[in-house]
């Protein structure tokens, strides 16, 4: 796992160095406290809408009733550490006209094969507004340097589609299936 | 005093007076100021809608940003739509803005040349509603959705330039058809209301019972298009499916995309019978004012300097062999006088270097009155369509000069082919430019290929297999943008049938014509 997470903080600190280097150079400090790494995931638990043939996968736009699901990795920039329950005095996710998600730091995945990081999921409400929307996650350590990031995700009305009936999908199972 | 010219000229003389001009011309254009590719504002579109409010700033996003109620928040243009907020500061006066866009395309108008590059799309807010929050910091309000742009708009509360809070809405995409039945070859209006600004809502593809018939656009149109497709195949019923595109064919899964509200409309429209061809005609975009002043073979860089001769045509747009009356002022009384039509020869075919030259052609030569005038009548050459240029030249030099834009033109296509056979269908006053000089057909609304005028000069003739059941098939040919040679990256729309040419085109800022051919044959056994 050290060897993973040596890997993840590496991505990250590329990731946090260059892409707000690029997008929002003239907001920028000259130093960076925390790196930081987020993406989301939809969530397998929705409510009120329908579950995604596959959960847990990364993406940025959600329909409400979805669960979105906020994925954060991040070291300390001066020592290279994790940022862990051991190190971090809080952390959220503020989402326009919700209250603030808690992030937890924790193990995810198959017992064979667990990552640590940190999470925060939330129902995106049936009334919510459509549209882009920016979420700020704030990381404080417990040194009192704090690490911030601006994360863009997508809400989209979940619309009625054209479907296959489950009848031909089934026929069709047997010869997909004998193919692999 | 004026005096007749005469306009007779055989093409050898053409060939060779060409062949003299294109050096000199070619070194002109070194020295030319040339523009540079550049987003061109579009001309007014007849029944297009304008931008519906003035451009606000949309304000500064607040730390801490409320949620807007928008019911309902999926409609159509039209639909009346309550927007309101709560916990917002008390008693303060609200400006709603809309997130939408302005778009425009973008050429690079040159002498020799007019390339289509792309799209240009400016997010700007819209003020779309005024409010003022109670005492206790809330406020409803009351709008019609906008004609606009289709797909996702946020909406911004911004309370003393502050957005304090975020609603959104979706404006629905409608698709529609009249009629719904009628005979082979019957008009099918496609009319259609929310077509998106940015790239992968920009676009609609068009299948006709599942064969590509071409792409339509409504950027310089706010997400407006009509257009217009033939009732093609058997009596029964068809099926056109107007669906989501990038840029120019279908993007069959858009169901799985970040844009599903692009996905498919699918309309049934009814064959009642076969009533025999309709008659060939060529149905013409919107009249239009163009929007820039640059045209192809115009060079203000041979004019004679000082010179203060002045020209006019009678007509400034027309097909090959056109008629038309010059009228000349300013000119050096009683010195020779001739007048010339500047043009193109080459092609784009494996183009490496330069591949088409400037040339001249003479219409005719005659001598300027004592009082520097002339009249004069000459004929629109056989030749490239698009623009030219008629100079009038004395003592070697271009005293004044006119552009005249060369109309497309039908020649023939068979009225009955037997199934298997190939026929032809014959074109003049095909142009050069990557806005017109290729045309693109469909046989039966099934896009088949295309056709360029370039190296033929201007001449097309397609050949064509007559295929299906013995009966009426129909044969349309389209503007298409060429975007080869050179291919800029990332151009939507080229290489296929526009079927929204007549409302939505890059060409029509420039003062491109560029006609639909409805063309039809009678296939036997």
């Amino acid at each position: 796992m050290k060897r993973l997470m040596l890997v993840i903080g590496l991505a990250v600190a590329a990731c946090v160095t260059v892409v707000p280097s690029l997008a929002q150079a003239a907001d920028l400090p000259k130093k960076f406290d925390v790196l930081l790494y987020v993406d989301t995931v939809n969530g397998s638990r929705p409510v009120g809408a329908k579950p995604r043939p596959i959960g847990c996968t990364q993406t940025n736009t959600f329909t409400r009733g979805e669960q979105q699901v906020f994925r954060i990795w991040g070291t300390v920039a001066g020592t290279g550490d994790i940022l862990s329950t051991e190190n971090v005095k809080y952390a959220y996710v503020t989402v326009p006209g919700s209250p603030n998600l808690k992030l937890n730091w924790g193990a995810h995945g198959a017992a064979s094969n667990r990552v640590w990081f940190w999470t925060a999921a939330w129902i995106l409400p049936a009334d919510y507004a459509l549209g882009d929307v920016t979420a700020k996650i704030v990381f404080k350590t417990e040194e009192g340097t704090f690490g911030t990031y601006d994360y863009a995700f997508t809400v989209v009305p979940a619309l009625k589609t054209a479907s296959v009936k489950a009848a031909s999908l089934k026929k069709a199972s047997p010869k997909l299936a004998s193919r692999g | 005093m004026s005096r007749t010219f005469r306009s007779s000229t055989s093409w050898r003389q053409v060939l060779a007076l060409g062949g003299a001009t294109a050096v000199g011309a070619l070194a002109l254009l070194q020295t030319a100021a040339v523009a540079a590719p550049l987003p061109v504002t579009a001309p007014t579109i007849p029944g297009a809608p304008g931008l519906f409010g003035p451009v606000v700033d949309g304000g500064k996003a607040s730390e801490t940003m409320a949620t807007l109620k928008t019911k309902p928040d999926v409609a159509p243009t039209g639909a009346g739509v309550t927007i309101s907020g709560t916990g917002l500061p008390v008693s303060k006066d609200v400006r709603l803005v809309w997130m939408t866009a302005n778009v425009r395309y973008i050429l690079d108008p040159k002498p020799d040349s007019l390339d289509y590059i792309g799209r240009k799309v400016d997010k700007i807010a819209v003020a779309l509603a005024n409010a003022k929050t109670d005492a206790s910091g809330a406020f409803s309000v009351t709008f019609k959705v906008p004609k606009d742009f289709g797909g996702l708009h946020d909406i911004y509360a911004v309370v003393d330039g502050v957005q304090v809070a975020k609603g959104g809405f979706l404006l629905e995409r409608t698709v529609r058809i009249s009629p719904t039945r009628g005979p082979i070859g019957t008009p099918i209006t496609v009319t259609v209301v929310g077509m998106g600004s940015p790239t992968y809502e920009s676009v609609g593809s068009v299948l006709y019972d599942n064969r590509y018939a071409g792409a339509v656009s409504a950027n310089t149109t706010r997400g407006f298009a009509v257009f217009k497709l033939r009732a093609a195949g058997g009596v029964g019923s068809h099926w056109i499916e107007y669906a989501g595109s990038s840029h120019t064919v279908p993007y069959l899964n858009m169901q799985q995309s970040p844009v599903p509200w692009t996905d498919s409309h699918r309309m049934k429209f009814t064959v009642t019978k076969d009533a025999g061809s309709p008659a060939a005609s060529l149905e013409w975009p919107a009249a239009v004012q163009p929007t820039i002043n640059e045209r192809t073979t115009l060079l203000s860089a041979n004019l004679a300097a000082a010179s203060t001769a002045s020209v006019q045509l009678d007509s400034t747009a027309g097909p090959i062999l056109t008629k038309v009356n010059v009228t000349a002022s300013g000119l050096t009384p009683n010195a020779p006088v001739a007048l010339q039509w500047t043009s193109v020869v080459g092609n784009r075919v494996n183009c490496t270097g330069t591949c088409w030259n400037f040339v001249n052609q003479p219409l005719g030569e005659g001598r300027a009155g004592a009082d520097g005038t002339l009249k004069s009548a000459i004929k629109i050459p056989d030749g490239l369509g698009g623009w030219h240029v008629v100079q009038v030249v004395q003592n070697g030099q271009v005293k004044a000069q006119i552009p005249y834009f060369v109309k497309r033109s039908f020649v023939s296509i068979p009225k009955v082919v037997k199934a298997g056979e190939p026929f032809f269908v014959e074109l003049k006053g095909v142009g050069w430019t990557q806005i017109d000089n290729t045309v693109a057909v469909t046989y039966d609304n099934s896009y088949i290929g295309y056709a360029c005028g370039f190296n033929s000069n201007g001449y097309v003739r397609i050949q064509l297999f007559a295929t299906g059941e013995p009966g009426t098939h129909l044969i349309d040919l389209y503007p298409l943008l060429y975007t080869q040679q050179p291919a800029y990256p990332y151009s939507q729309l080229g290489m296929v049938p526009l079927l929204g040419f007549a409302n939505d085109a890059p060409g029509l800022a420039a003062g491109y014509e560029l006609p639909a051919y409805r063309l039809a044959i009678q296939v036997v056994k």
